[in-house]
């Protein structure tokens, strides 16, 4: 599984992408990042999910509890609290679309 | 339900902030230009300055991060936005008028109309943040610390309307100097200290990235601080001790989040803490002293220093989170948007808190060697640093946006 660094607009840390079981994956890590970088990348990085074949995976310090309530209409996500008490959230759409959620509402709540 | 539907609007908390630094100034300008603080500690100019100080600069900014902060803590929205504001529209001209009545003999007559106002202001603002409790799903430590906080402000308020009661109109017999001490004791030692430590639990290890600090200090510290103002009923000097051991937890406590945190790099944030550490450790053994030369130390430097750096070093991240929510947020997702420590004008930040570093040591030494000369000039160095906060206050708001 090679990782690749990829340019993703509006991104504030690096992302990278790779194959896994004919699925394509894009990754970021704000767990050193303070609010809101998490908000910000999240939202960047969503917005590449746009088919059931891709996967965002957000490696934070903390489950983003004010931005799952945004995205929640359209993407379902697993936790997985990793040993270094960071958690690891991957995000998937839940139909065709994004067509509910509103990338313009990215005010951070902290 | 979503913390940022419930936050409450920018305008509402933005105002309070900026109050706080422009007072911020002005009460170290007006304490400068007061003279024989130290032969009149008990007279009503002094009073008014501290009320300028304190209700300008401190309460102004504990309105502004309840409002903030009450959708995150809490989960739930403020009871009612509109009264938010009917409060602000209140409590600032009142505060003002209020300070000026002791401050300007001309003006002592203001002094009872202007303290009913403020009382109602302070009665709308508490009734408003209790009523937001009926949303409230789970009652968390916080909860408790919010919740408890606001009954001691408005014992404490109510201990102040009275006062001005009895001065003005001869309301009660009562002995003034012991209502001074219980109006200070809950609305300061009450509600500022719990305000400062629950906000603290929240905004600290969020902005310095903090996991697994130790949260039953925090759960000690609320029995502590409750019963040191219980105990001090019984007995004074046991009501220092047990506030002194109170500050000493509360250093543990940011000590323990300050150690634990996942990046181990030093900004304007974290050096503000720091220094808010040392001066709470010192203002502890000031009270643990028992002299009441040494009281009146710990208490300055509780007042003036601790509040200064705390409250000073949050500046740095709320404003520019509030300023970045509204300027920047549309943006994301659209082009590179500067996060917050970007606009912050660090050269000037670490400027500023040098001056309140030097300032704090000479006002604390001029208290000390009972040198009025010494503590002005501590006063003027306080006025030069109140003038880099605004400066860079201003550079935040003027910010434009770079690349990071």
């Amino acid at each position: 599984m090679t990782k690749t660094t990829i340019p993703v607009t509006g991104a504030t840390v690096p992302f990278t992408t790779y194959e896994d079981n004919g699925l394509t994956f894009y990754e970021f890590n704000t767990s050193l990042e303070g609010p809101p970088a998490p908000m910000v990348n999240a939202m960047s990085g969503l917005k590449m999910i746009d088919s059931a074949q891709k996967r965002l995976v957000m490696i934070n310090m903390q489950v983003p509890k004010g931005l799952l309530p945004k995205i929640e209409a359209d993407y379902e996500w697993d936790i997985e609290e990793m040993k270094d008490d960071t958690v690891k959230l991957t995000y998937r759409l839940k139909g065709a679309s994004a067509e509910n959620t509103d990338f313009a509402s990215t005010q951070c709540s902290g | 339900m979503l913390a940022i539907q419930n936050a409450a609007p920018y305008k509402l908390v933005l105002p309070f902030f900026i109050g706080a630094v422009i007072f911020y100034l002005f009460s170290f300008i007006n304490l400068l230009l007061t003279k024989d603080i130290l032969t009149s500690m008990h007279s009503l100019e002094v009073a008014g300055s501290l009320h300028l100080y304190l209700l300008g600069f401190v309460m102004s900014t504990i309105f502004g991060a309840v409002y903030q902060l009450i959708s995150v803590v809490l989960e739930v929205p403020l009871f009612s936005k509109k009264t938010g504001y009917l409060h602000m529209m209140l409590f600032f001209p009142s505060m003002i008028l209020l300070s000026l009545s002791m401050i300007v003999p001309q003006y002592y007559a203001l002094g009872a109309y202007a303290g009913g106002i403020l009382y109602l202001s302070f009665l709308i603002y508490a009734i408003n943040v209790l009523l937001s409790f009926k949303a409230l799903k789970e009652w968390k430590l916080i909860s408790y610390y919010i919740f408890i906080a606001h009954f001691l402000l408005l014992t404490g308020v109510s201990f102040g309307i009275m006062m001005l009661g009895m001065i003005h109109f001869g309301w009660c017999a009562c002995d003034l100097h012991t209502m001074i001490v219980q109006h200070a004791q809950f609305t300061l030692m009450g509600f500022v200290f719990l305000i400062v430590i629950s906000v603290g639990t929240v905004l600290l290890p969020m902005f310095m990235l903090s996991h697994n600090w130790k949260e039953n200090i925090a759960e000690i510290l609320l029995a502590v601080s409750l019963l040191s103002i219980v105990i001090s009923y019984v007995s004074v000097e046991a009501g220092y001790v047990m506030f002194a051991s109170a500050l000493l937890l509360l250093v543990w406590m940011f000590y323990d989040i300050y150690r634990k945190r996942v990046r181990k790099i030093q900004d304007v944030y974290s050096y503000e803490m720091i220094a808010s550490m040392v001066i709470l450790t010192l203002s502890a053994l000031g009270f643990l002293s028992q002299q009441t030369e040494m009281i009146y130390f710990a208490m300055a430097l509780l007042v003036f220093g601790f509040l200064s750096f705390f409250l000073g070093g949050h500046f740095y991240k709320i404003i520019p989170f509030l300023v970045w929510n509204e300027k920047f947020a549309p943006l994301v997702g659209k082009e590179k948007v500067p996060m917050l420590a970007d606009m912050v004008n660090d050269r000037l930040a670490y400027i500023e808190i040098f001056i309140k570093v030097i300032a704090s040591l000479v006002v604390v030494s001029g208290v000390v060697l009972k040198n009025e000369l010494v503590l002005h000039i501590g006063l003027g160095i306080f006025v030069i640093n109140a003038l880099f906060l605004v400066l860079n206050v201003v550079s935040i708001f003027r910010f434009k946006g770079v690349a990071q």
